[in-house]
């Protein structure tokens, strides 16, 4: 009977023990905390609460492992062949999961290279995280005032077109975007007329670097709320019947990189730009990294 | 049996304590409000309240602390120098957020690294408000009230900059 109430003494002493270590390891922990993050956010450091944006990407960059595969498909060259561009896209691999170029950026800082655009491109600049990289860009530019509006803040601090920009300093390469802003002209003609003019200015003033006309990028639902305009069967059939065009009358590089940003439903995801249009942060990096797969830095040195 | 007996001791006498620090208030606008006297120093109270931020934790508190349309997110100090032109040798301590160009929503918050410093770092600001300005005013006019009512303050070296929809918000963190 004696043992039988000292096993229960025993077995008693150890649980009260036991809570007893456990409620010490855990007022130690929150003694700790509170200290590091503050008392009124007790558990939750502050920077939770709104860390969604700076965490995604890392998030993301867990998902997908990456391929260790080339392929520069998208890439049409037209340099062969001016008159009759070649067409044979092989259909790159577009779903989520098929990110091969995820981090290709971060080994070319794009210090060669100067993009010319309109607000799309600004939003590159902004998010993209390419210091060295030189952008000749303007929010509500069409290729029409590109070719006269004086836009650009100049290396002499003097005003200039985005011609005069991309005349300061040799490049190797040159990303063009044009067309988001042009997708309701009544006159195509006039958009690919500019585009050429435009083109062929650049290439006048940069002889030796690989110019690059980059589709038109697609769009979310979001964006047809504003402008019914704003389709992406719209922009497919732009992009087919006229920026290709452009790049086959001046022999440049045609780069197609509309699909690689549309999802199942073959549009650009909800999450991938506030308005519909412009890209968030995560969407210009996967933007600048496929650039930078599908063009890599070391191909132009 | 004696390292049980003291081990539940020592739980005991942690329980009671963190008891009494839950049971006290240590926050600060409760102490100030218990000091009425104080009252007439309330926007010497603000900038000291501002001054003992640094500019990151600043930046982060109107981040936190307001609402915002756009995704903003913080700048490299390379990039800060590529949009503001603000060399990093000109601050101690600083930190921007941008968005995307579909609003003009940004915050900018730098410890100056001296008063030449922080006036060039006030007239950069200015001068990104401006091409701000220049470049939605044909595009996206709707942003034009928070580029033509900024809130940028100057606090001894530090320069705050807060473009947003709630500007008493900004001042109000900001004090």
């Amino acid at each position: 009977m004696n043992k039988v109430r000292k096993q229960r003494l025993r077995l008693q002493q150890g649980i009260i023990s036991i809570v007893s270590l456990a409620l010490i390891v855990f007022v130690v922990g929150w003694t700790i905390n509170t200290a590091v993050t503050g008392r009124k956010n007790g558990l939750m450091p502050v920077s939770a609460k709104k860390s969604t944006t700076e965490t995604s990407q890392t998030e993301s960059k867990k998902k997908t492992k990456k391929k260790k595969k080339t392929d520069t498909s998208a890439v049409t060259d037209t340099t062969s062949s001016a008159a009759d561009p070649q067409t044979t896209e092989s259909s790159p691999d577009t779903s989520s999961g098929g990110d091969i170029f995820k981090g290709a950026a971060m080994k070319d800082d794009f210090s060669d290279a100067c993009f010319i655009g309109d607000s799309r491109t600004v939003g590159l600049e902004l998010n993209g995280d390419k210091a060295k990289a030189d952008f000749y860009a303007s929010q509500g530019l069409n290729i029409s005032s590109a070719l006269t509006e004086q836009v650009i803040t100049l290396e002499n601090g003097n005003m200039g077109t985005v011609i005069d920009g991309a005349s300061q300093k040799p490049y190797s390469r040159i990303f063009i975007m044009f067309g988001i802003n042009e997708l309701g002209w009544p006159s195509p003609e006039t958009f690919v007329a500019d585009y050429v003019d435009l083109v062929t200015q650049i290439k006048a003033v940069q002889p030796t670097a690989q110019i690059y006309i980059q589709s038109v990028l697609p769009v979310s639902p979001a964006a047809a709320y504003e402008n019914e305009i704003f389709t992406n069967e719209n922009i497919d059939a732009f992009n087919e019947q006229y920026v290709k065009q452009v790049a086959a009358q001046t022999g440049t590089n045609y780069l197609e990189i509309n699909s690689f940003f549309k999802d199942e439903t073959g549009m650009l995801p909800e999450d991938a730009a506030a308005d519909g249009i412009h890209f968030t942060k995560d969407y210009c990096l996967k933007w600048i990294d496929l650039l930078a797969y599908l063009v890599p830095m070391a191909n132009n040195a | 049996m004696k390292m049980k007996k003291s081990i539940c001791v020592l739980a005991a006498a942690v329980m009671a304590a963190s008891m009494m620090t839950a049971c006290g208030e240590s926050d600060s606008s409760s102490e100030s409000s218990a000091e009425p006297a104080q009252a007439q120093t309330q926007d010497q109270g603000g900038e000291e309240q501002a001054a003992s931020k640094t500019a990151t934790e600043m930046a982060d508190e109107l981040f936190n602390g307001i609402e915002y349309v756009d995704q903003l997110n913080p700048l490299s100090p390379e990039m800060i120098e590529k949009i503001y032109g603000i060399a990093a040798d000109k601050y101690t301590d600083g930190k921007v957020y941008v968005g995307g160009v579909s609003t003009a929503e940004e915050i900018a918050c730098f410890d100056a690294a001296d008063e030449a410093a922080a006036a060039d770092i006030k007239a950069a600001c200015e001068a990104r408000i401006a091409a701000q300005i220049k470049a939605v005013e044909g595009y996206n006019p709707d942003e034009l009230p928070k580029l033509n009512d900024p809130v940028l303050i100057v606090n001894g070296n530090s320069v705050y900059m807060c473009l947003s929809n709630d500007n008493a918000k900004a001042k109000e963190i900001i004090g």
